[in-house]
């Protein structure tokens, strides 16, 4: 989005150069990176030697296989994980749309937005009229009052990005956001990503099955372990 | 726009804590169907037969005669209170608790929703032991009211931090439901009773189960006048510990490894 098209791929070790580049200044600010990131289960190889960047203005793709690490690659991102050897750099200021369906069934779609809203609140309080745009823009204003147990898959997968999105986060990570969508909604989803794109977030999406290329600055495919651009 | 409000975190975790338990229609079934078919099926089915009971104030013993129903319905009190209380803690601590990870990372400080979490157990101990109270007062007289309901407080916070550990820990509800189930029943409705375990009374080792010093509260200040220092200070270190215990685990687990399906499952 932010590069010309023959800078969209490049191989995945110059990712260690990019970020070297970005921390001497050149480029924009890494918000998130890994350099030759190892992860082992026991005698299992599972990330061997990853390299990742993902800047400010970026929308950067993770896919692979079934099984192949990507969401491990994720969680030693996000510090849930601490690998094996490697560096790990990332922004607090992160937004992540998970897989798991975590949302509480009590809770109504407010009452979760409420929650939501209240922490953060010193460092990075959210705008409530940026808040209210996008339930709008998600369609999400009267499923407000509804209990979530009862949202529809691809209601729940809404709230769930809305979720990751509310305090405008300078790092967004989303972990398959779009499941469930219909097309309109991909299409919406894709505005509201140019929108924080364009306010400076950097975008982390993985999928197994990534669809309009076009759309991302890069993308690394995941393969035995390690990364390929 | 529509308005979501806002608040402060911790206070929003109590209320929503609050309305969680208010939200969940078989909890307040449980609520009333329990006391109701275990207090009267000792009301129907037990002797009226007059029976020694050994209260322990520290090293001395008193004994009192009472009925086997008056001594049936203070276990059986207990037992329903301790598996009440421990249910609830089971729903608070358990269930979606891969959501409060979830806003533990958004930013939700651990100590605040432990805290929070905690102020609406409290809550519902104290109305579980507030009616098991009232209605052992209403069937039989009771000497001292209000230690009564300190010895039944004392009981559902020890089962209810005993039932928040079980939830926390384990991975099914059911399971953990039978835990809860068993111990509270095994201990207070059984172990501790003379009316159904003729060596209640004797043992040693049932003095070291976590009912044997509120129960002992519960006796003493329902049918004789006397203070039962021992029963009151057992109780307060049986209390403590099991509450640390729920506090270290659930920071545990708030901060602590993945789950297999990942982090907020």
């Amino acid at each position: 989005m932010s590069h010309p098209p023959d800078a969209r791929i490049r191989p995945a070790s110059a990712a260690a150069q990019a970020l070297a580049n970005a921390e001497q200044g050149q480029t924009c600010s890494p918000l998130c990176s890994c350099v030759d990131l190892h992860l082992s289960y026991g005698r299992h190889c599972v990330l061997d030697g990853c390299d990742l960047l993902v800047s400010s203005r970026e929308v950067v793709g993770l896919t692979g296989e079934n099984g192949s690490g990507k969401s491990t690659l994720v969680k030693c991102l996000l510090g849930f994980l601490r690998p094996s050897a490697g560096h790990v750099h990332c922004d607090p200021r992160v937004g992540y749309c998970p897989q798991e369906n975590y949302l509480h069934r009590s809770y109504t779609v407010a009452e979760h937005l409420r929650l939501i809203s209240s922490l953060r609140d010193a460092d990075e309080p959210v705008d409530a009229g940026y808040l209210g745009h996008c339930i709008a823009t998600l369609k999400l204003d009267r499923y407000l009052a509804y209990p979530i147990r009862k949202l529809s898959g691809g209601t729940y997968q809404k709230v769930k990005l809305l979720t990751a999105i509310a305090h405008r986060p300078a790092l967004l990570v989303l972990d398959e956001p779009t499941d469930g969508f219909d097309w309109t909604m991909y299409l919406v989803f894709w505005d509201l990503m140019a929108e924080l794109v364009g306010r400076g977030t950097g975008v982390l999406m993985i999928s197994h099955l990534l669809h309009d290329r076009e759309r991302f600055d890069r993308i690394y495919d995941l393969r035995e372990g390690k990364l390929h651009a | 726009m529509p308005d979501v409000g806002s608040g402060r975190p911790g206070w929003l975790v109590l209320r929503l804590s609050v309305l969680e338990l208010w939200r969940n229609p078989l909890g307040l079934v449980l609520l009333a169907v329990i006391p109701a078919a275990f207090i009267g099926m000792i009301w129907w089915t037990a002797s009226t037969e007059p029976l020694l009971l050994k209260i322990f104030f520290g090293n001395e013993t008193q004994q009192i005669l009472l009925t086997q129903r008056q001594i049936g319905l203070v276990f059986v009190s207990a037992a329903v209170s301790g598996f009440l209380a421990a249910y609830y803690a089971l729903i608070l601590f358990h269930k979606d608790f891969g959501y409060f990870r979830f806003c533990a990372f958004m930013g939700l400080s651990a100590v605040l929703f432990t805290s929070a979490r905690f102020a609406a157990f409290l809550g519902i101990t104290a109305v579980l032991a507030a009616v098991t109270t009232c209605a052992l007062g209403y069937i039989t007289t009771l000497e001292r009211p209000f230690m009564v309901f300190a010895g039944f407080l004392f009981i559902t916070v020890i089962y209810g931090a005993y039932g928040g550990v079980v939830g926390v820990l384990s991975r099914s509800f059911m399971p953990a439901l039978l835990w809860i189930v068993l111990l509270a029943q095994l201990d207070a409705g059984w172990l501790q009773n003379p009316v159904y375990y003729s060596a209640a009374q004797e043992s040693d080792v049932i003095h070291w189960l976590p009912a044997f010093y509120p129960c002992q509260l519960v006796f003493s200040a329902a049918f004789t006048s006397r203070d039962n220092a021992a029963a009151m200070s057992g109780s307060l270190v049986w209390a403590v510990l099991t509450v640390a215990l729920l506090i270290a685990v659930v920071q545990w687990r708030m901060r602590g490894p993945l789950g297999a399906g990942g982090p907020f499952d």
